[in-house]
This record gives C-alpha cells, sequence and structure tokens, in this order.
C-alpha cells in the first residue's frame, strides 16, 4: 500500500508532468497563497478536461469501466485519515466528509474493477483491520457532538427547529433543505449520522457485501498475461523517484503493476470501443501515466473528485451540465494566466528596485476580483445535498434504508428534537453500540474458550472510585470500585445514569468515559474525559476528578509495539495532569494529597524506570526517576489511605518496584502486605497475577520444574486476559521470558557430568 | 533412578544391545528429565557417529530420537550439546532429515545463529524427498526459538531461496500458541499507517534496497497467499479443492 505522502497536498498535482507552467519566484508576501491557488486551478482544469473527454467518448459509444486505486477503499473505510485538502470549494477538498460522501457515491456502482495488485492490498489491510477492530470511532462522534453544540447556539436554527417539530413526514425541499443546512452547519454530524463513525472493519465489510467490485480478467481476458515487466519496472521507478516522501518499495511495485495491466487491458479492449480509467488521488501516478502513454487521450488515469456532483450530475451530463463545466474551467484557466503574470511583473518591479505600488496594488486586486468571481461559479453548483442520491448510499440498517436522504434528516433533526439538546444523551446511544459489541466479543471469546461463566466476573474492573458531584453517580461508581471486577451490565447501566442522573454535560462525559474504561476501551475513553474537560473548562467548575481519571486514561491508553520515547512521553502527560488533578483540588478543597493520585503517580513512575533501564532505552537513561522517589511517592500513598483495595493496588506497585530493583528483603515485605490485602477478595485483576507470579519467581532460591511450570502457565493465562493493557501484556512477555529462562536453567543445572568411577 | 537409567546407557554397546534398547533407555530418560543421562547420550553419539547417521532405518531412528531428546536440554551451560550439533548439522556425511531438529536446537541456545542454521536446513530440505519435513513446524518451530527482532535483522544473511522459503511459508503459519502470523500478511504489502503510533504498523524487512525480483516475489507469495485454494469435502463426502480468486477470497472474509 503506498505511503500516501505524495497525496497530502493536492496542489502538488499541477507541478509535475504538465512542463508548461512558467516558474514564479516566491519573494512576495501574496505569491505563495496565490501560486497555490494556481496550481490548484490547473488541477481542476486537467480533471474537467477528463469529464468533458470521457462524456465525449459515450457519446462517441465507448464505453468505460471504471478501476479502483486500493488507496481509495483505503480512504473511504478510514476517512478521518490525511483527508486531501484544497485552497478553494471544488467539490472535494473543502471537507474530509464530502471526499467520504463522494467515494460513497462512487463505490455505489456496481463491477468496479480491483485490479489483482489492489485485491492483493485489500486482503491484507483486511487482515490488519480486522485485528485492530477497535479504532478511534468516537473521535467523529464528538466533532459531530461539538457542532451540534455550535449549530444550536446559531441565529439561523429556528427554521431548523420548526421544522424537527412538525407531526408529517418531510416533503422532498424540507429534506433537501434540512440536509443543506446541516451540511453547511456540521458536516461532521451529518458524517456520522450517515454511518461514518461505523468502526472500519464493519465500514469495509458493508461496502463488501454489496460486491461492488469485479476481476480485471472478466472485463479484458489475457490483460494479467500480457504484462511486460519491463514496463513495470519502468514505472515503478518512476513512482519511486517522483514520490516525495520516504514509502515503501512493495507500494511502488503494486501500483506500477496494477497500472501495466490497465494498460494492457486497454490494448485489448480498444478495438471494442471499451476502455478501462482507474481512480485514483494520486499525482505521481497520474504523471506516471501521461509519460508512458503513447497519446495524451490514452492516459487512464481519473481523481476521485469527478465523482462529485461539482462534475458529474445525479442524471448523467447534458449540454448545459457540460458547457456550465466549460465555463467553470475558462474561469479558472483565465484566473490562471491572470495571477502568473500579476506575479511575474510583480516580481520584476521587485527586482528592479523600483516597485510601482499602484500597478501591484492593481494587479493584486484584479486577481482577488477574478478569484472572487470564481468562488461564486463554483459556489453556484448544486453543491453536496445531491451526493445524498439513494443510490449512493452506504447503509447502515439494511432493513431500514436508512441512507434515504429523508431518514438522513430524520436522524438529523432527531438530535434537535431531544428537549434537552443534552449531548450525553445523544453519547449514550453510541457508547450502548460499544457495550454490545464488546459483548458480543465476549460471547465469542466464551465460546472459543469453553468457559463464558468465568470470564463474566473476570477482566472487566474499575481500580479506584472517581467522584461526582451528582450523588447518584457518587454512589454507583464508588459502589462499583469497591470490587475487583464489574459486571457487563453495570457498567452498561453507568452509561444510562450517566445520561439520566444529572445535566452537568462534563460529569455525564467523565462518567460515561469511566464506564468506557472499565470495559477496557481505553482509546475512547481517553477521548471522552478529554472532552468532558474541555466541556468543564468552559463552565468553569471543579475538574480535578477528570484530570485525574484523564491521567488514569492516558496511562492505559498504551498501542503494541509502542516505541520507548513514545511511553515516555505518555507517561508525561499523565503525570501532567495529576500534577493539574492536585492543584485543582488544593483550590476547591484545601487539600492536594489523594493516596489515589500519589499511587496513580507511583505507578507512572515504576514505568517511567522500567521503559528507561532497558539496556536498549540508554538516551532515556538519564530522565528516568530514583528509586527513592517511587518508594516515597507510594509510601505517602500508603500512608494517606485507610482503603484495603487501594493498599493492596499500592502493595502490588511496591512489591514490582522491589522485584525491579532486585531488592529482595523490601520485595518479601511487600509480598506480605499485598497478600494481606488480597485476602478478602476472591479474585484479582490480572496485572496483580502478573506480579504475583514475577515475585514468587524473584523471590524463590530453588524452584522445581513442576513450580516453573506452574508459573508459565498461569503468565501465559494473564498475558491473553481482556483486562491487560499492550504495555502490560509486554511486561508480561518480558516476564515469561525470563521464568522460561529459569526454567532451561533448572534442567541444565541439573544435568552432572557422570563420573568415570561409576562406568 | 534418573541415575541409574544413565548408568544403564552407559552400558549400551552397539555390539551387545540392539538400538530399540537405545532408544527405549533414551526415551525413559527423557520421561523422567534424567539430566544425568545427557553426557552418556553425547559420548554414544560421538563413539557411534559413523554407524549412527549413515547407517540403516533402525540406526537413523535411534540418531533421531537421542537428538530429539537432547534438544530438549538446550541450552546447555558447558556448549556441548550445542558444539555437536553445530559440528552434525554441517556434516554432509549426516543425514539431512535431522537438520531442522539441529537447526532448531542451536537457534534455541544462540538465537544469532539462525541464519546460518536455517540457510543450512534450507540446503538440506532439497536433499530429502518432497513432504519430508512438515514446512509450517520447521518454520513455526524456528520463529518459536529466535525473537523476530533477530530474524528480520538476520534477512540479509539468509540465502535467496530460505528467505524465499520463510516467507511463502511464513505468511501461512500462525505462530504456535498466538495468533499472529509469523510474516503477516500486511506486513509484505505494507499497509502505510501515515505515521499513526496507536495503531500497529509493521513491514517485513526488505534484503535489498528496492530490488525489483524481491519486490515482484513479494508480490507472488503474498498473491499466493491471497488467494489460497481452500480444501472442503463435496457432497461424496470426497475431498475437493477450490481455487478462488484474490478478490473472491476477499469477498468470503467480508461475510
Amino acid at each position: 500500500m503506498r505511503s500516501r505522502s505524495e497525496r497530502k497536498a493536492p496542489m502538488e498535482e499541477g507541478s509535475k508532468g504538465t512542463g508548461t507552467t512558467p516558474s514564479i519566484p516566491a519573494q512576495h508576501p501574496y505569491d505563495t497563497t496565490l501560486r497555490q491557488y494556481v496550481k490548484h486551478c490547473k488541477v481542476l482544469i486537467r480533471d474537467i478536461d477528463h469529464v468533458i473527454s470521457d462524456h465525449e467518448a459515450l457519446q462517441n459509444k465507448w464505453t468505460i469501466h471504471y478501476a479502483v486505486d486500493f488507496s481509495e477503499i483505503f480512504n473511504f473505510v478510514l476517512p478521518a485519515w490525511k483527508p486531501e485538502h484544497s485552497p478553494l470549494s471544488d467539490g472535494w477538498g473543502e471537507d474530509p466528509e464530502l471526499q467520504f460522501f463522494v467515494l460513497s457515491r462512487f463505490f455505489a456502482q456496481k463491477n468496479i474493477i480491483l485490479p489483482e495488485p489492489y485485491a492483493v492490498e485489500l486482503r491484507a489491510f483486511m487482515e490488519w483491520l480486522l485485528a485492530n477492530m477497535y479504532g478511534n470511532a468516537a473521535k467523529l462522534f464528538l466533532d459531530a457532538l461539538s457542532e451540534l453544540r455550535r449549530v444550536l447556539e446559531g441565529k439561523a436554527v429556528a427554521e431548523i427547529e420548526r421544522l424537527a417539530g412538525i407531526d408529517r413526514p418531510l416533503t422532498e425541499d424540507e429534506t433537501k433543505h434540512i440536509i443543506a443546512f446541516f451540511e453547511a452547519q456540521a458536516p461532521a454530524l451529518v458524517a456520522f449520522v450517515r454511518g461514518a463513525d461505523l468502526p472500519a472493519a464493519d465500514l469495509l465489510k458493508r461496502l463488501l457485501r454489496s460486491r461492488p467490485f469485479v476481476d480485471l480478467e472478466s472485463v479484458a481476458v489475457g490483460s494479467a498475461d500480457g504484462v511486460d515487466h519491463d514496463s513495470v519496472n519502468r514505472l515503478r521507478e518512476f513512482l519511486k523517484a517522483h514520490r516525495l516522501l520516504a514509502s515503501n518499495p512493495q507500494s511502488h511495485y503494486n501500483d506500477a503493476l496494477a497500472m501495466e495491466q490497465i494498460r494492457v487491458a486497454n490494448k485489448i479492449l480498444a478495438p471494442h470501443k471499451r476502455k478501462i480509467l482507474l481512480v485514483s488521488r494520486s499525482s505521481v501516478m497520474m504523471s506516471a501515466c501521461r509519460r508512458y502513454s503513447d497519446h495524451p487521450s490514452d492516459a487512464f488515469i481519473r481523481h476521485p473528485r469527478i465523482f462529485s456532483t461539482a462534475y458529474t450530475p445525479e442524471k448523467r451530463h447534458d449540454e448545459r451540465s457540460i458547457s456550465d463545466l466549460r465555463r467553470r474551467q475558462q474561469s479558472l484557466d483565465l484566473f490562471a494566466k491572470a495571477v502568473q503574470e500579476s506575479l511575474a511583473r510583480l516580481q520584476q518591479s521587485l527586482s528592479t528596485l523600483n516597485p510601482d505600488e499602484e500597478t501591484d496594488g492593481q494587479q493584486i486586486i484584479e486577481a482577488e476580483q477574478l478569484l472572487d468571481k470564481m468562488r461564486k461559479d463554483w459556489a453556484n453548483i448544486e453543491g453536496m445535498s445531491a451526493a445524498f442520491i439513494r443510490a449512493g448510499e452506504i447503509k447502515v440498517d439494511p432493513g431500514a434504508d436508512p441512507g434515504s436522504p429523508k431518514v438522513i434528516a430524520h436522524h438529523l433533526l432527531e438530535f434537535l428534537r431531544d428537549d434537552t439538546r443534552n449531548l450525553a444523551r445523544q453519547a449514550k446511544q453510541y457508547i450502548q453500540k460499544l457495550i454490545d459489541d464488546v459483548r458480543r466479543q465476549r460471547d465469542v471469546l466464551g465460546v472459543k474458550l469453553q468457559s463464558a461463566a468465568p470470564l463474566q466476573t473476570e477482566y472487566l474492573n474499575l481500580l479506584y472510585p472517581i467522584h461526582f458531584q451528582s450523588k447518584e453517580l457518587e454512589d454507583y461508581v464508588v459502589e462499583l470500585a469497591r470490587h475487583w471486577s464489574v459486571n457487563l451490565d453495570a457498567a452498561s447501566a453507568l452509561v444510562e445514569k450517566a445520561a439520566n442522573a444529572t445535566d452537568d454535560e462534563y460529569e455525564q462525559l467523565l462518567a460515561m468515559s469511566v464506564s468506557l474504561g472499565i470495559l477496557g476501551l481505553w482509546e475512547v475513553a481517553e477521548n471522552y474525559a478529554a472532552y468532558a474537560l474541555e466541556l468543564g473548562q468552559q463552565d468553569g467548575g471543579q475538574l480535578y476528578e477528570g484530570y485525574f481519571w484523564h491521567a488514569v486514561c492516558v496511562r492505559k491508553n498504551s498501542v503494541r509495539d509502542e516505541p520507548p520515547h513514545a511511553s515516555v512521553e505518555r507517561i508525561k502527560k499523565a503525570i501532567d495532569e495529576i500534577d493539574k488533578a492536585s492543584i485543582e483540588r488544593y483550590r476547591a478543597l484545601g487539600e492536594a494529597i489523594d493516596a489515589r493520585y500519589l499511587k496513580e503517580q507511583g505507578a507512572l513512575l515504576i514505568e517511567w524506570r522500567q521503559i528507561a533501564s532497558s539496556p536498549d532505552n540508554s538516551a532515556l537513561r538519564d530522565s528516568r526517576p530514583s528509586p527513592s522517589a517511587i518508594t516515597d511517592t507510594l509510601s505517602r500513598a500508603w500512608s494517606a489511605t485507610e482503603d484495603t483495595k487501594l493498599r493492596a493496588q499500592i502493595s502490588n506497585a511496591l512489591f514490582y518496584h522491589f522485584i525491579a530493583e532486585e531488592d529482595r528483603e523490601n520485595a518479601e515485605v511487600h509480598r506480605s502486605q499485598l497478600e494481606e490485602s488480597l485476602r478478602r477478595y476472591p479474585t484479582v485483576p490480572s496485572f496483580i497475577r502478573d506480579t504475583r507470579v514475577w515475585g514468587d519467581y524473584f523471590l524463590s532460591t530453588a524452584p522445581t520444574v513442576e513450580q516453573v511450570d506452574t508459573w508459565l502457565k498461569e503468565l501465559d493465562l494473564v498475558y491473553n486476559a481482556y483486562d491487560m493493557t499492550p504495555f502490560e501484556k509486554e511486561l508480561v512477555q518480558r516476564h515469561r521470558i525470563d521464568v522460561s529462562g529459569r526454567r532451561n536453567q533448572i534442567i541444565k543445572d541439573q544435568i552432572k557430568p557422570l563420573p568415570r568411577t561409576h562406568v | 533412578m534418573r541415575l541409574g537409567v544413565a548408568l544403564a546407557m552407559r552400558c549400551w554397546t552397539q555390539e551387545h544391545h540392539s538400538y530399540g534398547t537405545l532408544r527405549g533407555l533414551s526415551w525413559v530418560a527423557a520421561q523422567i528429565r534424567a539430566n544425568e543421562a545427557v553426557p552418556v547420550l553425547l559420548q554414544i553419539l560421538k563413539d557411534y557417529r559413523s554407524v549412527l547417521f549413515t547407517g540403516k532405518d533402525d540406526s537413523l531412528a535411534a540418531a533421531d530420537d537421542i537428538i530429539s531428546i537432547l534438544a530438549g536440554f538446550v541450552p546447555d551451560r558447558d556448549g556441548r550439546i550445542e558444539t555437536l550439533f553445530e559440528d552434525l548439522l554441517f556434516d554432509d556425511s549426516v543425514t539431512p532429515t535431522l537438520s531442522a531438529t539441529l537447526g532448531v536446537a542451536i537457534s534455541t541456545s544462540d538465537p544469532k545463529a539462525f541464519a546460518r542454521c536455517f540457510n543450512r536446513y534450507c540446503l538440506l530440505r532439497d536433499r530429502v524427498p518432497q513432504g519430508y519435513f512438515s514446512d509450517s513446524d520447521v518454520v513455526a518451530a524456528f520463529a518459536e526459538a529466535v525473537p523476530r527482532k533477530v530474524i528480520e535483522e538476520s534477512v540479509n544473511a539468509l540465502t535467496w531461496s530460505a528467505y524465499k522459503h520463510w516467507m511463502r511459508v511464513g505468511v501461512k503459519t500462525k505462530r504456535y500458541s498466538s495468533d499472529d502470523y509469523i510474516v503477516p500478511l500486511a506486513s509484505i504489502v505494507s499497509v502505510d499507517l501515515l505515521g499513526r503510533t496507536d495503531l500497529p504498523d509493521y513491514t517485513w524487512p526488505m534484503r535489498g534496497d528496492d530490488n525489483s525480483a524481491e519486490l515482484r516475489m513479494r508480490y507472488e507469495i503474498a498473491l499466493n497467499e491471497a488467494k489460497r485454494s481452500a480444501t472442503h469435502l463435496n457432497d461424496e463426502g470426497e475431498a475437493q479443492n477450490t481455487a478462488f480468486s484474490a478478490l473472491e477470497k476477499v469477498y468470503a472474509l467480508a461475510q
């Protein structure tokens, strides 16, 4: 899969391959901005050329088949990742959600060719995606909520509110009006309603279940066999040389092979007046295609923006739409030329050190007037709403056709119909979906392991009570935190309570974040905690518990194979949040010390020291906290609480710390303390089980192989436990390696060479 | 008892006892983890080397058992097992059928020996009848014995055919007791995560810098894996192979 580095700036597209653009020196303040416009204009001129020439081909009885680059599927499935941006409204680059709409419109077409190299990439991507199901789906939803707040605060909402209140089906015009309103005011909200927030794997599965793709061979038999590998290499070299940042050589090869296959296919199809166009945003591929085509009209790559209604109307092109395109193309061309000319003159006058200010100013004003005209041309086009054609929808619920404009408008209005207009009420619905996913996942896991019952109680937990102003939330969360395990239903009920127990949005979202943390969805939990704090800061409430919980989320939200410096940054960020919590707490209550804060800080310092002490991370060595700082922090935490569960966690941290420091005497003391604290609990979380095994291993003097085997088995169970974060799993893995090494050592020690006299 | 078994083995001679006896004793030693038997077994391998590794079926079977049992005792503090194994692995007169066990055992003790051992295994693998080795099991055993990082660092030390074999088999072999593929498909075709650090991004290292033969080979391996045929039973209960295109496999995965 290609590096998308080349795509981040579509303005670069005009700079390669045309060979006709006079260079514009970048020395005047207007220069950079205007030059961006000019470059982008050239790209749009090219795309309009493509649309018109394709239309002419259709009129001349040609059949056009579309093929698609895997990267378009990638961008459709993960719409928030590096979308293209354009300096002017062009029906594509002004909004990431719009790109999602346009691609969904494109994918709604049937029989799109997926060249084999891209099918391979898609297959690999699916494998990867299915292993990483929980992406950052919460982000878009939070954006949507934020936009909704803004919309509701705006003045132009009265008409929409009236429509929300009417007790009859919406008319076509009303539907259009509502969607247009929200598109303008809250595109993230529209995207959310349309299903762009669906976890990427679900979105991809929904797309594939409609079977939109066909093999290239089904359209052009023999195209794969006719590939010329010299051509593939030539294309590959071109791609490698022109892609700006370091990218994967395999991506160049796959792209080159796909392009060559399509070139061969087009040769086969041309006598039958059929041709294949590859839809890809890659400007470098487009340049390569032009470079190696016999004739400019043979270039077969099209940018996906041409499927926007700004270029291709909902119904087919007619004379009017084509002449409109031509007019817009002319205005782009006029603008580009005028700007180039004026900037060249401007440059000349600057270089002669005799600037004619009046003339320069006049040139710029003219250019700006042209730019205004051009903007108007593009603003008058039909716009986004026509993208919501029925055929273009990705169905969120296949039974109810929720993708239709009416259903979309209905859902958008639902946000307004909520009397309290409360963000958390809407968030509740969304989080319940996540809980259902976890429930399903757990059921599957239960069936796999044939032990669903223990799982119910085993893997969910809440380490600390988080305190709320709302008494109902406070009592509920404190009760949940008294135990080491939390029932899934109890976590789900917390979401309900969060929405209903209080009107304070900060508390609502914080409680939801806590419920997500209980589920182990730390990434989403962190997002919600951050958003709760954002709201809380606006309202000026007491936020110390929010900062503290956010710190917990940051610590827990580690990723697999996290680079050491990233881990340390994450830890520092969490420590900063705890500092903020302490300051806020002092302001509010007159005291800063809280045993939970100290314990959490101690745990962070241990992690930091452990990472920085590794021989592989010598650069971090100097920054690591001292053992005494850790001992001191955790000892203060111990003295500041009587709570047995919290003391168990503090003992666990101290026990772990002394094992890591190879301090046998203190480790013994804290093992006893830990066991004492855990006596009343039938189950304990996996990270404590890990410490116990690790400690037993460390403190044992002459373990037997059987003992070591028991430890290894326990570590395997801990490793696979649901409540372990990726960072914690890495630690378990390291412990397992050491314990396993000990096993070998024991076996080796038992081997003693037999003295010769024995024979 | 362990000492007794060791002593009994020490009394074994080819002239007076059968290979079956030796094998029986060896397995008893393995079952009771008689470490005392290790030096005895090493001595027997040295004393009867010319017979055990090049002889008939019964002597080869005994050699195979002893090697497997000794492999369970690595790493050896004094490196005696490893030294002998290394010697046997690179001795052309020793039967190639032992190469996988020897190579894995050496690599377990010294992961840095991985490339040398795997290269040798691949060379010897061509000298045994096709299907003698279970490719997946052998590659999984090496992958278990050697950390992934070391394997990745060794790609340039592998021969071309060994590298190809590792990729081809690794892409369809899951690591023992884990869901990870030894060579994840996405790591060959490279899922590009645009610098996001919160998701695992991982590319299998290239041998050369942008070598077109290697790129083509990697693509072909990925393609074969993407469209790997499935075996299923037909209505008559007979095993039947169905070939799918890469796209069909994608659709199947989406169901």
